[in-house]
């Protein structure tokens, strides 16, 4: 990024860091968690990207059965296993993609399940009215980016390419790798969640990502915090968002995540109690991870570059398919009753106590952030020494 | 009569209130400037010249007369810069057929908005008899208030004549009163009395045997220079009944203009004219190299200049050389991010006000206005800074000396290769170049000032070495050193040529044009005085436009 | 008419009446080069914005070389026959600022509003309109040939203009009972044009009286003020007069401007071929200068026989090829739509005007919203501008500009055309820069 490095952020942050906690003494308000005033060095960002940790190898190796057709395909094969006609089916399928097939094509392709009876029954809000007929093929290649939640081998676990380490828990990469809107790498996001996350964050409050060491180019401990800022993010002139904007932390006590840890090498590893990203991160009304895990790189161009891992239940990556029905799954090429039956199938952890089956599954979520300031909410004028008004302020432009 | 812009009401209700004050002028009372006295301006008045309005001008006055909601639909013919201002440029534009073209398109959408349905009842202070014809007594009475405020004085009798005429024949024959006003009113907007500020010699009062503006057009004169637009009630009243031509009715009305929060929209066009900014609105930086530079980045910069001015110099009544000096701005995230440092917005999402004050800590390089991005940015190229260029603005912009043209034929090969690895800062590369002896003087004259600029880059962002190498801003000018931008400004508000310039710059801000020889020693005079009131801008203001050399014609 | 005097004329004409001249079509008002009249009036400029998302896929459809005689990348192939009237710019981009970026919204308001997110600024097709449509029957005509509504043209955000799907509509309306041959004899002047005509004429005759109020030295400033004043009152008794004969006019009728309405990319070929043809008749015979043509939107729903996917869906779905290096069906689209481009033109060459063809003063802009469908960027636009806008323009060139707004090419555009205007776009769309190696 041309003239952007990351040394600078380190004094500046050190002397505005020393303002502001002077601030906050003198106003007797102490930040909640975020503060800790043992630390030496800070360094925050702004979440750039936040999306599923993809790994496509070249030449799709990794989904030797190929990848996941068109939507087109899978809902073919659906409505005819509920016994509509080719001629029916081939109407139905066709018109929805042209966009003219008006409410009652589009009803006939929600309602595709069918009840015990035969009737009709809504695809989405009840997955199982269509039968599975295998239509997402999975992943079973051997590489995948995680941590191994479980502490075991198993065999369904990958390799991790950046670490080499051997059982990694991503189950979701198992049930969604070959889909084709999902396939990428760690420098070419996948299509589709690329796509969604630079529009939700245009939309939505910033995700921050806060970092407390000693010093950070000596191995040592570490802590990070990831929060939600009151603020949005605002895009520079090549149209990728600000570097050194200024958020202000949301102190809503549920959207404080910490993770401790250490730094080795210059790569950090931090474990936290849990994650939450509240409101509509990625699609997932309420993205809660257990057990998360946290690897971290500090890049050249200042940005950091990591991967969170931690279990999710499964039903809510359900959710958030099913939530956009038809549109979703047209423009996604992701069938959303056969991702209920891939995801539930995939499922690796929390066994249901009565059934057995599992209720969460392993993921793995990439983030990029660029250097940012981040403020304590309470923290609202201009630093206290400045003793002068601003009374210029019926001109703003 | 505040300029009001938003928000649709309260521009309404301005618009209205302009109305209801001129109401006191009685069409009978017309002309107050006699035929007598305009056969003597004629024949006297050879060097009182013909302004043009500037585009902030006109957009001020159409809010001021009809409203801030009526919006300036198109662009206005640029003016060109004579002698350091844009505003002396205004004295001698001339104005090609494009740019008429462009007038009478802005003006038939300004007409339009004044007479819809909206605000007609407002604007017009009377009903016609009848809405489909001709009514010569109702719009009279619109016409001639709307004028005297347009032509900056009453209209005279065939002036006014001549708008009934059009505004009666095209009622007649359109078979709709506002039709017949709208073309009237249009036609207005696009006579040489409205785009030029024209001003009346007659003999004068207080100095015998030479001559002096007319009343209202000291009154015009008055109002552009410290409000930027056309004068309001009691100014035309101070012209109408003479106590304008009076010393004690002259300091009443400058003190009441400097006291009106409206001396800031003086201030600033000024200070904007000065500084060259209406030219920032062309800065462009390489996206890839400088992504933070947008237009908003840019236009943020701008504000955040004339706010520092503006704060420094109204609102605390400031010595003119701390402008160099100040660690006290005024910055919004945008800016923040341009310069990295934390500026939190605590207002709620899509609040127009962004602004917070702010004070650079003692030892930081951004320390007076010339550390702006603003200037800065203005003063570099799109891709790389330009110690020449900024030290070339500082002698001429805020020195008021003029430095000469590079010869032609000049390489700026060594320059413009910042890849170079033999030259990694600008002053290395500058000293490559400089070793041509045609180049070496003017470089002398410019580069060692601009050098102190150097830890800015040419988006205003701070950098602390260029292409890996530590960047050396000592220097020296005019016998004066200094070792970093901080110093540079303690030096360069010292120097006698700062003050000084801004003096004749104010003075021909005000006169449209440079003071005349005959003058000079009125210019000296203020001088003294500016330094005899702790470099207060306001105060030079006031000292200026209370002499009788301000309202004299320049033969004198 | 001229032995008339035109202000007493014009004072007694202000309620519009028509006025009646009988002014034959005759050969002999064609000069010898047959696009002007005898008297050396020019035929008008025309321009029409053609629109048509998702743009080309990057390095595929550049020229690799700039400057003249320049080849087509493969997805743009089809303009290779006409490439000496094609002028095409690459490297330009739609700056984004502090908005929210969203290609299909943010790529049309870049390319033909000049900014984002300001609804109420006019898209530049309208901005002509008022330079070069007002003395036409239509101001302007929007057309769309998806079957959709949908034009990318508006006068602010309260004046959309809609697009016309059907061609048989268009054509009725306009060559049907009320069509207004240019050749006629009878023609009914604008009387807010009468009217402010004859109030600049007051105003210059008043010219003594200025003269005599203001010193020596402003009065050579004024004298050219009313130099400028009495151009623009040239224009307003041009646009009095009765419109020069189109000597090309023809109406189109017998044949059949029904159409399939579908999304098949045939369809809307076929859809776009019959306006082609209108929009050709149309300016020819003088009832618009000025046209917006959207083939088939920015989230393009067009599909390709047998293939169920739409254009939009296969840039976000299909793969690249990974030898290739491209998406092959969106390659397949991306030919289509050049093709369809090619159609346009051709329809305007074979309007022969005296030597030449309409296409000589016309101006055909094809813009997009994306300079890369896959991932929808913002960045390298193809921009392409066809016609040599009435001599305004050489053709044939190709400029690479890189890092520079969008707005460029519009400024250039409305400047060939002959709008005033020194500037164009808003906040860091904003550029005065023109596209000078195109400039005759």
């Amino acid at each position: 990024m041309g003239s952007q490095n990351h040394t600078s952020i380190k004094t500046v942050s050190r002397t505005e860091r020393g303002r502001q906690l002077g601030l906050a003494l003198g106003l007797g308000i102490l930040a909640v968690g975020a503060t800790a005033p043992a630390q030496a060095e800070t360094r925050e960002y702004m979440m750039n990207w936040f999306i599923e940790a993809s790994n496509a190898l070249p030449n799709d190796t990794d989904c030797p059965q190929g990848l996941n057709g068109s939507p087109e395909e899978m809902v073919t094969a659906q409505l005819r296993a509920v016994g509509l006609s080719k001629e029916v089916t081939e109407n139905l399928v066709t018109n929805i993609t042209g966009g003219t097939g008006g409410p009652a094509i589009q009803e006939a392709i929600i309602y595709r399940g069918r009840d015990l009876e035969g009737r009709p029954m809504h695809a989405y809000a009840y997955p199982v009215s269509v039968p599975d007929v295998k239509a997402m093929k999975s992943n079973t290649g051997p590489y995948a980016y995680g941590f191994n939640l479980d502490g075991k081998i198993g065999p369904n676990d990958f390799i991790d390419p950046d670490t080499n380490e051997k059982g990694i828990d991503n189950a979701y990469w198992r049930s969604s790798g070959c889909q084709v809107n999902q396939r990428g790498s760690r420098t070419e996001p996948p299509t589709y969640g690329s796509r969604h996350w630079d529009i939700a964050r245009d939309k939505q409050a910033a995700w921050l990502v806060r970092l407390e060491a000693a010093d950070f180019s000596k191995d040592g401990d570490v802590t990070v915090h990831i929060f939600r800022a009151m603020e949005r993010a605002v895009r520079d002139a090549t149209g990728v968002p600000r570097r050194y904007w200024t958020f202000r932390r949301d102190p809503d006590a549920r959207w404080q995540n910490t993770f401790k840890g250490t730094i080795k090498n210059g790569v950090i590893f931090a474990e936290g109690e849990r994650f939450e990203m509240l409101g509509d991160p990625y699609g997932v009304t309420n993205l809660k991870l257990r057990v998360p895990k946290f690897r971290g790189y500090f890049e050249k161009d200042g940005s950091l570059e990591a991967v969170l891992g931690g279990y999710l239940p499964w039903k809510v990556l359900y959710m958030e398919g099913s939530n956009g029905g038809p549109n979703y799954e047209f423009m996604s090429g992701t069938n959303i009753p056969a991702l209920y039956y891939s995801l539930k199938q995939a499922a690796d952890a929390s066994p249901d106590p009565q059934t057995g089956q599992n209720t969460e599954i392993s993921t793995t979520w990439r983030i990029n952030a660029i250097p940012a300031f981040i403020r304590e909410s309470e923290q609202v004028t201009a630093p206290a020494n400045v003793q002068f008004s601003n009374t210029s302020n019926s001109r703003s432009k | 009569m505040k300029s009001f812009r938003s928000p649709r009401r309260a521009a309404l209700l301005a618009g209205a209130a302009v109305i209801a004050a001129t109401t006191a002028f009685a069409v009978a009372n017309f002309p107050s400037v006699n035929a007598a006295q305009e056969v003597t301006s004629a024949a006297a008045g050879d060097n009182a010249r013909m302004r043009r309005l500037t585009p902030e001008q006109y957009q001020r006055i159409v809010n001021d007369v009809f409203g801030g909601d009526i919006e300036i639909r198109g662009r206005f013919e640029p003016i060109p810069r004579v002698s350091g201002l844009l505003e002396v440029g205004s004295g001698q534009v001339a104005l090609t057929a494009a740019g008429f073209r462009q007038y009478y398109s802005i003006a038939q959408g300004v007409a339009a908005q004044a007479l819809d349905a909206t605000h007609r009842d407002i604007l017009v202070p009377c009903k016609p008899a009848t809405p489909t014809g001709a009514d010569a007594a109702c719009a009279q009475q619109f016409l001639s208030k709307i004028g005297e405020l347009l032509y900056r004085r009453p209209l005279f009798p065939d002036e006014l004549a001549k708008q009934m005429d059009i505004a009666t024949k095209a009622a007649t024959s359109m078979k709709d009163f506002y039709a017949g006003l709208t073309l009237s009113l249009e036609s207005m907007l696009v006579q040489p009395q409205f785009l030029y500020r024209q001003e009346t010699v007659v003999a004068s009062k207080t100095m015998p045997g030479t001559s002096e503006l007319d009343a209202y057009s000291k009154a015009t004169r008055l109002s552009f220079f410290f409000w930027d637009s056309t004068p309001d009630r009691l100014l035309f009243e101070a012209a109408r009944d003479g106590s304008l031509d009076t010393p004690a009715g002259l300091k009443k009305q400058v003190d009441r203009l400097v006291a009106s929060p409206r001396l800031e929209d003086g201030m600033r066009a000024f200070f904007t004219d000065m500084l060259n900014f209406d030219q920032l609105d062309l800065v462009a930086k390489d996206a890839t190299l400088y992504p933070n530079f947008t237009r908003e980045a840019s236009d943020d910069a701008r504000e955040q200049t004339l706010r520092t001015i503006s704060h420094h110099l109204v609102n605390q009544n400031g010595d003119y050389r701390e402008l160099f000096t100040t660690r006290k701005t005024f910055l919004t995230p945008m800016l923040g991010s341009l310069y990295r440092v934390a500026v939190v917005n605590d207002k709620p999402n899509g609040y127009p006000q962004k602004w917070s004050a702010y004070e650079y800590p003692e030892g930081d390089q951004r320390v007076g206005i010339l550390t702006h991005a603003s200037f800065v940015s203005l003063h570099s190229h799109p891709g790389r800074t330009s110690p020449t260029l900024r030290g070339k603005a500082m002698r001429e912009v805020i020195l008021c000396q003029r430095v000469p043209d590079p010869p032609p034929n000049v390489n700026f090969t060594v320059l413009q290769d910042t890849t170079n690895p033999l030259y990694k800062t600008a002053r290395e590369r500058l000293n490559a170049h400089a070793t041509e002896a045609m180049c070496t003087g003017c470089h002398k004259i410019t580069d060692p000032i601009g050098l102190a600029l150097e830890h800015f880059d040419t988006d205003g962002s701070y950098r602390q070495s260029e292409n890996g190498a530590s960047i050396d801003t000592n220097g020296m000018i005019d016998g004066k050193a200094f070792s970093n931008s901080s110093s540079l400004g303690q030096v360069v508000g010292q120097l006698p040529a700062a003050t000084s310039c801004l003096v004749n710059r104010l003075t021909a801000y005000g006169l449209g044009r440079d003071a005349s020889r005959s003058q000079a020693g009125w210019t000296k005079q203020l001088q003294g005085s500016f330094a005899q009131n702790g470099y207060r801008v306001t105060d030079l203001m006031k000292t200026i436009a209370g002499s009788p050399e301000f309202f004299q014609s320049a033969a004198n | 008419m001229s032995t008339f005097n035109r202000r007493t004329v014009l004072r007694g004409m202000l309620g519009g009446s028509a006025i009646s001249v009988a002014l034959p079509l005759l050969d002999c008002f064609l000069d010898s080069n047959g696009d002007a009249l005898a008297d050396g009036t020019p035929l008008p400029k025309t321009f029409v914005s053609w629109f048509q998302g998702l743009g080309f896929q990057p390095t595929f459809w550049e020229p690799k070389t700039v400057g003249a005689n320049y080849t087509f990348g493969r997805e743009l192939r089809a303009l290779q026959p006409i490439q000496s009237k094609v002028n095409i710019v690459s490297g330009l981009k739609v700056f984004v600022d502090s908005h929210a970026a969203n290609a299909h919204i943010s790529g049309p308001q870049g390319c033909l509003q000049g900014g984002l997110e300001h609804p109420n600024l006019p898209t530049i097709d309208q901005i002509v309109a008022d330079s070069i449509g007002t003395r036409t029957r239509y101001r302007s005509i929007e057309v769309s040939c998806d079957g959709s509504q949908q034009a990318f043209s508006r006068r602010s955000a309260t004046a959309v203009n809609p697009g016309q799907p059907s061609p048989a509509a268009l054509y009725a309306d306009m060559f049907g009972g009320g069509f207004k041959d240019p050749n006629a004899a009878e023609f009914t002047p604008d009387p807010w044009t009468m009217a402010r005509a004859s109030v600049l004429s007051g105003v210059k005759d008043d010219r003594e009286t200025y003269m005599k109020r203001v010193g020596a030295s402003d009065r050579a400033r004024l004298d050219e003020y009313f130099t400028a004043l009495r151009s623009m009152e040239n224009n307003l008794q041009v646009q009095l007069e009765k419109p020069a004969p189109m000597p090309s006019c023809s109406n189109p009728k017998g044949n059949s401007f029904e159409t399939p309405q579908g999304l098949l990319v045939e369809e809307v070929r076929q859809t776009h071929r019959l306006f082609a043809q209108l929009l050709a008749h149309a300016m020819s015979c003088g009832q618009t200068n000025v046209a917006s043509v959207n083939l088939a939107g920015s989230l393009s729903n067009m599909r390709r026989p047998g293939a169920q996917q739409t254009f939009h869906m296969y840039t976000h779905e299909e793969q690249l090829d990974p030898v290739l290096g491209y998406q092959k069906d969106v390659e397949w689209f991306s030919n289509q739509v050049a093709e369809t481009l090619v159609e346009f033109v051709r329809a305007f060459e074979s309007i022969k005007e005296g030597k030449g063809t309409l296409l000589d003063r016309s101006l055909i802009l094809y813009s997009t919203d994306t300079g890369y469908s896959r991932t929808h960027s913002l960045e390298n636009l193809p921009l392409i501008m066809i016609g040599n806008a009435g001599g305004a323009f050489k053709t044939g060139v190709h400029v690479k500009a890189s890092g520079d707004s969008i707005t460029r090419v519009g400024l250039t555009a409305m400047q060939a055309l002959g709008v005033p205007v020194g500037s164009w776009g808003v906040e860091s769309n904003n550029t005065s820069k023109t596209i000078t190696e195109f400039l005759a």
